[in-house]
């Protein structure tokens, strides 16, 4: 596998691990964009090279930490990774959930995170449940200067909706895309009124349908454990995978002729529309001449 | 009873899906597993010193080994005594099938292992034995229907097909296809129709 | 495709007692992928295994009394592959473009049959005399090509493309038995092994426990042969 030349994927900031993962080594030798890269910490500082053929330490380039991760670049990032001011509230508890390797292109992995209508199918008895399973309209938008996509006025009925919840309730969600492998959701704390609680996924694209996906919460829970927290992340997100493994062509198409679309889909397609304008080529269906990249 | 327990270890499974089987309460543990690796702290050796889940107690008694907690609770709660009958004949074979379950099908769980989580593995020799595990099964199974039998062992649903059930069902997850397996396939949508079936991440209802 | 296996030929894909009411499994023909399923009125169905929706394979679906559901949104699609139910919006009617590609499929001989392309003939017809009884299922890791190679030697007549008849010894009585091969993909087939009942007392149980096993010894056989290529 040999790195992609989609400059477009190529500057963006990706996390490649949480601060205890890199610290631990456990992550040390991963793979970005179809390049293998060494990732370490020095003392507190975060570091990153290309591996080079000999396995040894190649090109040097930007790493920071954010939000308990570290993210790096292979390229020359227009804007730095999104900003949470969430995280600055007292009280709040971070999750990082583990990363999880999922055998899907990224961009297929943020589309099924924007996605409500699979909520009674997937995560059945949690996110949802038949026969209540219709998608209210929502508003679907794209914020500048940033340049981000949000959805607001989302909402669906939850049979469980949070692991601190006990009774089934109507959700409210936003959700956020702040570049083509981040995204987050808002979700309506149950614990604290007029709250949101975020659970969101830095996705890592190792290849064009290979992706360690990085996944957080940040939320207002002081009666569950921390165990209980990460499981209940971990269960919806592995109920998310064995679809996304089974979705063909791996690679997303941009093409709206190339897969039937309802209202409900609306943020999945504001999203192709988005990469589609960006010119991104990565992780993206090119098999029919009308969805080939200009 | 308590149940030490992870929410992704199909070894957990079993004894979560048994228990619902047979209408049984219990409390849960949750064991952080991944990415905390609380299985491997020495408070958790204290409970189970080979640092493996799921641990069952109930009372004095501690169980480690998913299959000797099926074994347990079927002499224990099944009044029936359907699930692991008093037949030694069927008590062979149910411990040949839950050797099997513990042994070459935990191929299937290793490539899982691999292909999510980052466990090293020479994944190319886990998917091989796996598919040739699953093929000594599906013959079994095959011949089995002939004989218009619909499970691992005897006339009924035993512990021995809830031992194999979740790495065989699971076995996508790590990249083993069960296409091949036609006889696996249909003994799946059975056990899926055993009341009291519940599902895990990885897992459909139907 | 080829000459033996050409593309617009019926190409068997399972047992019809086999696939039941409510069972949905994945059909790999020269590399493509298909679904069967059969619905609870008896009908059995072979489409793509890709919902058009978000490309989801159709084999991890559920069957909701006659309509085959997908697993990730629960779109409902009829035995006409029309989507009748979009669960988001329960009040829509779905438009009738959103539908399945579907193939021709059968059920004949006591097996299921699908059509590579598209062909102006039924399926082919249990060979023998008799009523058909479906023994088993095997796949088999070797080309179309080597397998219909070894089959072709015992065979005492190939009925259509990949389907031949043989006869065995069962005990002291003569036994026939037809073995459809479908080609799967460039290193994969499905043996698909019926046999005709007799009428001489003969335990049908026992006597599909000896075609279950002479299956077998085919299938190994040609693994065999087929990994002893391989290294020469």
């Amino acid at each position: 596998m040999t790195r992609t030349t989609d400059s477009v994927a190529l500057n963006e900031w990706q996390a490649v691990g949480t601060v205890e993962e890199i610290a631990s080594g456990k992550r040390r030798n991963t793979r970005l964009l179809g390049q293998d890269i060494i990732v370490e910490l020095d003392g507190d500082r975060p570091r990153m090279f290309e591996t080079n053929a000999d396995g040894g330490m190649g090109t040097e380039h930007p790493a920071q930490i954010h939000y308990g991760h570290v993210w790096t670049t292979l390229g020359s990032p227009e804007k730095p990774p999104l900003d949470m001011p969430e995280f600055q509230e007292e009280g709040r508890r971070l999750v990082k959930v583990g990363a999880v390797t999922v055998r899907a292109s990224a961009l297929r992995i943020v589309e099924n995170f924007l996605d409500m209508s699979h909520f009674p199918y997937v995560h059945t008895g949690i996110l949802g449940e038949e026969p209540v399973t219709e998608v209210n309209d929502y508003k679907i938008e794209i914020r500048e200067p940033k340049d981000e996509i949000w959805a607001t006025d989302c909402s669906f009925f939850q049979p469980q909706a949070a692991a601190s919840a006990d009774d089934g309730q109507i959700s409210e969600y936003m959700y956020r895309v702040s570049s083509p492998f981040v995204t987050v959701l808002y979700k309506t704390c149950p614990v604290v009124d007029g709250a949101w609680d975020l659970v969101g996924i830095f996705v890592q694209p190792k290849d064009e349908a290979e992706c360690d996906v990085h996944t957080f919460m940040l939320v207002f829970d002081d009666t569950s454990t921390m165990a209980d927290l990460v499981h209940f992340q971990q269960e919806i997100f592995l109920q998310d995978r064995s679809i996304l493994e089974n979705q063909i062509p791996p690679g997303l198409p941009l093409d709206p002729k190339d897969e039937m679309a309802i209202k409900a889909d609306g943020s999945s397609m504001m999203y192709r529309r988005w990469l589609r304008k960006k010119g991104l080529t990565f992780g993206t269906y090119r098999g029919s001449e009308s969805s080939q990249a200009a | 009873m308590r149940l030490y327990d992870y929410i992704l270890s199909g070894s957990c499974y079993k004894v979560r899906l048994f228990l619902s089987m047979i209408g049984k309460d219990y409390e849960t543990v949750p064991v952080d597993y991944y990415p905390g690796g609380e299985h491997k702290t020495p408070e958790f050796l204290e409970i189970n010193p080979l640092g493996q889940i799921p641990v069952l107690t109930d009372e004095e008694l501690t169980l480690r080994d998913a299959q000797a907690i099926l074994v347990y609770l079927a002499g224990k709660y099944d009044a029936d005594r359907t699930w692991y009958p008093e037949d030694p004949r069927l008590q062979g074979e149910i411990a040949m099938w839950l050797s099997f379950a513990g042994g070459e099908i935990m191929n299937s769980s290793a490539a899982r292992l691999h292909d999510m989580l980052f466990y090293d593995f020479d994944i190319d020799k886990v998917r091989a034995a796996a598919h040739a595990a699953f093929r000594v099964l599906d013959d079994h199974l095959t011949d089995r229907e002939i004989l218009g039998r619909h499970w691992i062992v005897g006339e009924n649903p035993t512990v021995a097909d809830i031992a194999c059930f979740p790495y065989v069902a699971l076995s996508g997850d790590g990249g083993i296809s069960l296409d091949d397996y036609h006889a696996i396939r249909r003994w799946i949508s059975r056990v899926k129709r055993i009341p009291g079936f519940i599902v895990m991440p990885g897992i459909h209802a139907n | 495709m080829s000459d033996e296996f050409p593309d617009n030929a019926w190409y068997a894909v399972g047992g019809s007692d086999a696939l039941a009411s409510g069972d949905v499994i994945p059909v790999h023909l020269f590399g493509e992928e298909r679904v069967a399923w059969r619905g609870d009125d008896g009908q059995s169905h072979v489409w793509q295994n890709r919902c058009v929706h978000r490309g989801m394979r159709l084999q991890y679906g559920f069957v909701d009394g006659d309509r085959l559901a997908c697993r990730y949104h629960g779109w409902r699609f009829g035995g006409d592959a029309r989507c009748e139910v979009i669960p988001a919006h329960p009040h829509m009617t779905p438009p009738d473009d959103y539908c399945i590609p579907a193939f021709q499929s059968a059920d004949q001989g006591g097996l299921i049959w699908t059509a590579a392309g598209t062909s102006d003939e039924p399926p082919p017809e249990f060979p023998a005399g008799g009523e058909p009884l479906f023994c088993r299922t095997a796949a088999v890791s070797a080309s179309p090509a080597a397998t219909r190679q070894y089959v072709c030697r015992l065979a005492t007549q190939e009925v259509a493309p990949g389907y031949f008849l043989m006869t065995n010894t069962y005990e002291t009585s003569e036994l026939t038995l037809a073995v459809a091969i479908q080609p799967s993909g460039k290193d994969s087939a499905k043996l698909h092994v019926v046999s005709a009942t007799t009428t001489d007392g003969i335990d049908t149980q026992a006597l599909r426990l000896y075609a279950s096993a002479w299956t077998r010894r085919i299938r190994n056989a040609i693994e065999e042969q087929n990994r002893k290529e391989a290294v020469a």
